[in-house]
């Protein structure tokens, strides 16, 4: 069966068999740690691997992938003509020129039929779903809705083979939601500048949560506007 | 002068037999073809110089005078219509009437080089007579007549990979020819030290040396299609690939361009993959190809490996198209001037 990797060497080389489509990757991290570069990195492998890659634009405009993924060479013309590269505007509601736009951030339903329309127009592909962020669509819906829009979506996604990757700012929601959203993820991302402050480090682990805990493995990384995220060195495992 | 069916299968035949080696040899294309039609026509002016002569040095009456000459010598061996466009002399033959038109068939059969005997001697003529250089072009259309186009060009043809003594040159560049041990090598190098920069070696390597090969192309053939046809064949003869131009839209500025066989490909079926996961791999082609449309279209062109033959199928597809502004404006070459 094919399996799927992020295209950061550093980060696949964790895993082993890779990830299988249906996966769903959870995303955590502080503002402007480079999230969306991660995001970038992981459409460009999907589209070099003959995915089908859907990213949902929540925090900046489809219009910053787009040109985040051409600074890479990334041909996005080629790709979005062929049906390959699909962009969901969740950023500027009515005024979007997107054939995909989503204008009423208050209705997750609403949310959820945009997605499934677009994926059941990817029927039959391998497909890759980025939503950046998720943590944004959610900051005007009570908790309660929140868990149940995110658990029936994800059997979903889950059952139709979707590889998806959903994005959290740091802080945006309570850290309890964030714990219990976490548990339905098959991996996690944590992305965190470390503490020192004249010289700030990026931080990125890699893990799943087991029993209550997350086990995952830290590696310290930067940002080249040439090669996107490298990862430079192992910290080891921690708890 | 009689001509009989034997004569005429005899010089098709030998016609053939040269088209095929040309296509056999390294470094070969439509520059030797030209260049026999040269010797040939120079040849038999020159064995019957009394029996002819060019008084206009009008392009088009050149061309009649020769073709005149052809038939006084060999009663109806060509039946033609000729018009000037502009600069650009338009010859019209009906295939059926055309002693050529069986090899023309075969050759196509057999997927060698097109290249038009009978334009072929009309551009010869030119050239000796008014020592000028023109190109050629032929379609042919559904009623089965084949409307060729003689253009002037700037310069002499020559071939984009030549050699001067000890020194083999591409595009006036010095190059080296490897093996691809040597390059299936640096190729694992760079995997097992910067992994990351694999993709972008090779696209920008691709790119700047295809910068090198369109701009000299450009001069030999002002024409942008015809231009990116020889730089196709050249990516064969330089051992990249055998390439066919599925469509080009010179309006929308995209193209679609495949290749079979691709080196790179053939380099990770026998040294293994450079990436964990199957996918596209030709990023010296997509280069290369981005390079050659961004100077004959005149603006930045990004190409992408829609498919690979690594992966699955027969041939490697590339897709072409303009590299667009922020403003929705597309973006113009940098930089492709020499």
């Amino acid at each position: 069966m094919r399996r799927a990797y992020f295209g950061i060497e550093g980060l696949d080389r964790n895993l082993e068999k890779g990830l299988s489509y249906g996966s769903q990757i959870m995303v955590e991290g502080d503002s402007g740690i480079g999230k969306t570069v991660l995001a970038g990195e992981f459409i460009k492998e999907g589209l070099r691997c003959g995915d089908t890659c859907i990213y949902v634009a929540c925090d900046e405009p489809p219009a910053i992938m787009r040109e985040h993924l051409l600074s890479f060479k990334v041909g996005t013309p080629a790709y979005e003509e062929t049906g390959r590269l699909i962009f969901i505007d969740a950023y500027e509601e009515s005024s979007s020129t997107e054939k995909y736009a989503f204008l009423d951030h208050i209705d997750l339903e609403k949310y959820f039929a945009l997605e499934a329309e677009v994926l059941r127009s990817c029927a039959g592909r391998r497909v890759r779903l980025v939503v950046d962020s998720l943590s944004t669509l959610f900051t005007m819906v009570d908790s309660s809705d929140i868990l149940e829009f995110h658990r029936t979506r994800i059997k979903q996604l889950r059952k139709n083979g979707i590889l998806t990757m959903d994005i959290f700012v740091k802080g945006v929601l309570e850290p309890r939601l964030i714990t219990i959203t976490g548990h339905l993820y098959n991996f996690m991302l944590k992305m965190t500048f470390s503490n020192s402050r004249s010289n700030p480090v990026r931080v990125i682990q890699i893990g799943k949560v087991k029993s209550q805990q997350f086990v995952s493995t830290r590696h310290i990384f930067t940002i080249s506007p040439i090669y996107g995220i490298l990862i430079n060195a192992e910290l080891g495992v921690s708890k | 002068m009689k001509h009989d069916d034997f004569s005429i299968e005899t010089i098709c035949r030998v016609y053939f037999g040269m088209y095929k080696t040309i296509d056999q040899l390294p470094f070969s294309g439509r520059h030797w073809l030209e260049q026999f039609m040269f010797e040939t026509v120079y040849r038999l002016l020159d064995d019957h110089k009394n029996e002819y002569q060019f008084i206009s040095r009008r392009p088009a009456d050149v061309c009649r005078t020769y073709f005149d000459f052809l038939n006084q010598l060999y009663p109806n061996w060509v039946d033609y219509q000729l018009e000037e466009s502009g600069e650009d002399l338009l010859v019209y033959i009906k295939r059926d009437n055309c002693a050529y038109w069986n090899f023309c068939r075969q050759t196509q059969v057999e997927g060698l080089s097109f290249f038009c005997v009978r334009l072929g001697t009309l551009q010869a003529a030119l050239r000796i007579v008014l020592g000028e250089n023109y190109s050629t072009a032929v379609e042919i259309d559904e009623k089965g007549i084949c409307c060729g186009k003689l253009f002037h060009s700037a310069q002499p043809k020559e071939e984009i990979v030549s050699r001067e003594g000890n020194i083999l040159k591409i595009a006036g560049r010095r190059a080296v020819l490897l093996p691809q041990e040597i390059y299936a090598s640096m190729m694992i190098s760079i995997r097992e030290h910067a992994p990351h920069a694999l993709k972008h070696v090779l696209y920008d390597a691709g790119y700047q040396s295809g910068l090198y090969t369109a701009r000299k192309a450009r001069a030999l053939y002002p024409n942008a299609e015809e231009c990116l046809r020889f730089l196709l064949v050249e990516v064969m003869n330089m051992g990249f690939g055998k390439t066919e131009l599925v469509s080009l839209d010179l309006s929308r500025a995209t193209a679609r361009i495949r290749c079979y066989d691709s080196f790179q490909v053939t380099v990770a079926n026998e040294y293994g993959r450079l990436y964990r996961s199957p996918q596209v791999i030709c990023d010296l082609l997509r280069g290369v190809f981005a390079a050659y449309l961004s100077v004959l279209l005149k603006k930045e062109i990004i190409c992408e490996e829609m498919s690979c033959q690594s992966v699955e199928g027969s041939c490697c597809e590339f897709l072409a198209l303009p590299l667009p502004q922020e403003t929705g404006r597309e973006v113009e070459a940098p930089c492709l001037e020499e």
